[in-house]
Parts: C-alpha cells; structure tokens; sequence
C-alpha cells in the first residue's frame, strides 16, 4: 500500500468534509434567513430561490476547486 | 460465468503480463438480484411497493444501457444522456405516491433544506452522475464491486445505529451483499469481469439508494473516491469519453508486471494513477490504497448518516 499518498488522501478526504459541513452551515444558518431581492421586484420568490441556488452552486464549484488545488500541491508535485 | 465464456463474451485483462481472456458482462447478476430482492420486498411491505418499483426500474434500465454499450460499444457521450433518462421512473412515481421521494434534503447538523422544484429536477442529474462515476471507477480486479460494498457497509452500519427505517436498510444491505457475492469472482486475481452491465446498474442503485433512503449527503461523502477520479478525468479530458478514446495513456505495465505512472502531462489524473505518483506497485498493492481510500470516506459516511437523522 502507498502509504504516504493514501495519507494525503486521508488528509485531503477529511477537509473536503470539514469544508462540506461548513458551507451546510453557511448555507443553513446565513443564506437560507436572509433576504437577498426586495419584496417589491416582480417575481422576487423566483429570482430570490434562483440566487440562493445560484450561491449554492458558485459554492460547490469553489469545494471543488480546493479539492483540485490540494491534489496537485500534495500528490502530484512528487510525481516522477 | 460459463454462459458468457461459452458465447465468447471475453474481456481482455490488460494489467497482466499474460493478458489473459476473462468472461465479460459477468455483473448482470447484481442488477438481477437487486431487482428480484426489490420485488420481493415491495410484495412483503406493500406501502414500499412503488418506491420499490422505481428502484427496479432505475436498476434495470441502466442495466440495459450497460448491456447495450458492452454490445455496440457507445461514444463517451451517449452514457450519461441516456443515464439522465434512467432516473425518470423515480420522479414520475415520486408524482403518484409521496413515498417515492422526499423532497426535503437532510443534511448534516443543519436540518433540512426544503426543495420542492429543484431536488425533483436534480433526480436524473445524480443517477446519470452516479452510474456513470461507478462505471469509470473498475480499473483494477475488484476495485468497483469492493469499493462499492465498503460504501454501503459503512452507510448500513450508520443507518443501524441512528435506527433508521427498514427502507434505506434494505435497500443498503441488498447492494453491499449483491456486491459482495459478485467481488468473490472479481477479485484479484479476476475469475469474472463485471462489464458496463454491472457497472451502471450499482451506479444506478447507489444513486436510487441516496435518493429513496434519504441519505443523499452521506452517499456523496461515500462516494469521495469516486467523486475525485471522475473529477479529475473530465478536468484534464474536458469532454465524455471511453477509456479506449484516450489517447494518453495515465498508466502503463512495466516488464516486472507492476504498474507505474507514465508521468503524461496530456493524460488523466486517475485515482490509480495517483496511487502510483510516488514508485510503481503491484495490481494489488493500487487496489488495497483504493479500498483504504473507501474505508476512510465510509467511515466519515457513517458519521455524516449518524449526525444526519
């Protein structure tokens, strides 16, 4: 077993889950309660869900990409 | 095993120095015991029998894209469209009996986040996700039906313990079992070669498992594996496509019969290929750091589970 990779994996696992469960909480506790398009806009129950899951969406991209990030910096710099 | 080597449905094992012939499409018994289990138990809790039907739809259709494409052979891209379609039965049943699917996704320590639009439009979008990341992960002997059960051992001890329905227990307990039958004859070294046919029939049911068990957060998390991998093939190839459409090549067969990296910037960045950055190794020595891999996100599974109920 490649020990030193499967702990970098380990590792990079652990955070994805941490970074995870915190943007649940971002999401939960900040984004759900507030009000980001004033009641008087047309259609502000539409375009305010369609901005909250836009912010959900930018926010999965951004996990994603700390994700890419940790690979290449942890594994992939070693490769030979 | 013997039905398909007498009609010369072979796979050609190419991680061995001999290459040698193994019996393909071997994994259409796991979509044929999940849908026969399934069945069985929608007759024994009748209240279940739709969500049940809807599990074996979705298990059965992507069997028959598995089947057809080990058969034609499709392009990269036809998978994952066709899988979008697999994932209907669920919301079309999910409109008769609310039993289907909740729309109320349940995360951890944070409730629930009511999404009665989105989640039902989402439906298609994580079974084509789901079968088709299962079907890129069985590089190896036994990496996919292996991991596969590792996943669901990990999400079935999770739901034991938050005393979860009798539901997302069966519907666990049945894919880690089928799985674990199949990894018998998949194991290094491989008797059996599961083909599309299994591979996107158990990505269809993890992905109907999460989706009518309820625990669609703890089952990305048991996915991480198969998440990254996937992730990091479409990053670096930027379209859908079949291992035999890639050109560069992430690993190679040395003379010594051990795998190593080819170090090409243009090819994947596979799993495999990350497990072997640092020397090369054996089939078995990748395939145990993948199944400690999935020991590791089956774990953090079960914490999610517990933590999500």
């Amino acid at each position: 077993m490649n020990r030193r990779t499967v702990a970098f994996q380990i590792l990079i696992f652990s955070i994805q889950w941490v970074l995870m469960i915190v943007g649940f909480g971002l999401l939960a506790e900040v984004l759900r309660p507030s009000r980001l398009i004033p009641s008087y806009v047309a259609y502000d129950r539409i375009i305010e869900s369609a901005a909250k899951a836009g912010t959900a969406l930018v926010m999965s991209v951004f996990w994603l990409y700390v994700w890419d990030r940790q690979v290449r910096l942890l594994v992939y710099r070693r490769e030979r | 095993m013997s039905y398909n080597s007498a009609r010369g449905i072979y796979g050609t094992d190419v991680h061995k120095l001999d290459k040698p012939k193994i019996p393909e499409m071997c994994g259409a018994a796991i979509p044929i015991v999940l849908v026969g289990l399934a069945l069985l138990y929608g007759y024994y809790h009748p209240g279940n029998f739709l969500a049940m039907a809807a599990f074996s739809s979705v298990v059965g259709t992507t069997a028959l894209v598995g089947a057809v494409d080990d058969k034609i052979g499709m392009r990269g891209r036809y998978k994952p469209a066709l899988a979008l379609l697999c994932g209907l039965p669920i919301v079309v049943l999910g409109l008769l009996n609310e039993g289907v699917y909740n729309p109320t996704l349940k995360v951890p320590f944070f409730g629930g986040f009511y999404l009665p639009l989105i989640y039902p439009l989402a439906i298609p979008v994580a079974i084509s996700v789901t079968t088709n990341t299962a079907n890129m992960l069985d590089p190896l002997n036994g990496t996919m039906a292996g991991g596969v059960a590792i996943i669901c051992g990990g999400l079935l001890i999770g739901l034991l313990i938050s005393g979860a329905d009798s539901l997302p227990v069966f519907l666990s307990g049945s894919l880690l079992f089928s799985c674990l039958g199949f990894f018998y004859f998949n194991r290094f070294p491989s008797r059996a070669f599961s083909g599309n046919i299994g591979q996107l029939a158990i990505g269809g049911a993890l992905g109907s498992m999460a989706i009518m068990g309820r625990i669609e957060v703890a089952t990305i998390v048991a996915m991480f594996p198969h998440i990254q991998n996937s992730f990091f093939f479409l990053s670096r190839i930027r379209r859908f496509a079949e291992h035999k459409e890639i050109t560069a090549k992430p690993t190679r067969l040395q003379a010594d019969g051990k795998l190593a990296s080819t170090g090409n910037p243009e090819a994947p960045l596979t799993l495999v290929r990350t497990m072997l950055v640092d020397r090369p190794a054996s089939e078995q020595e990748v395939v145990s750091s993948i199944f400690m891999l999935f020991l590791f996100s089956a774990f953090l599974a079960l914490i999610t589970v517990v933590f999500t109920r």
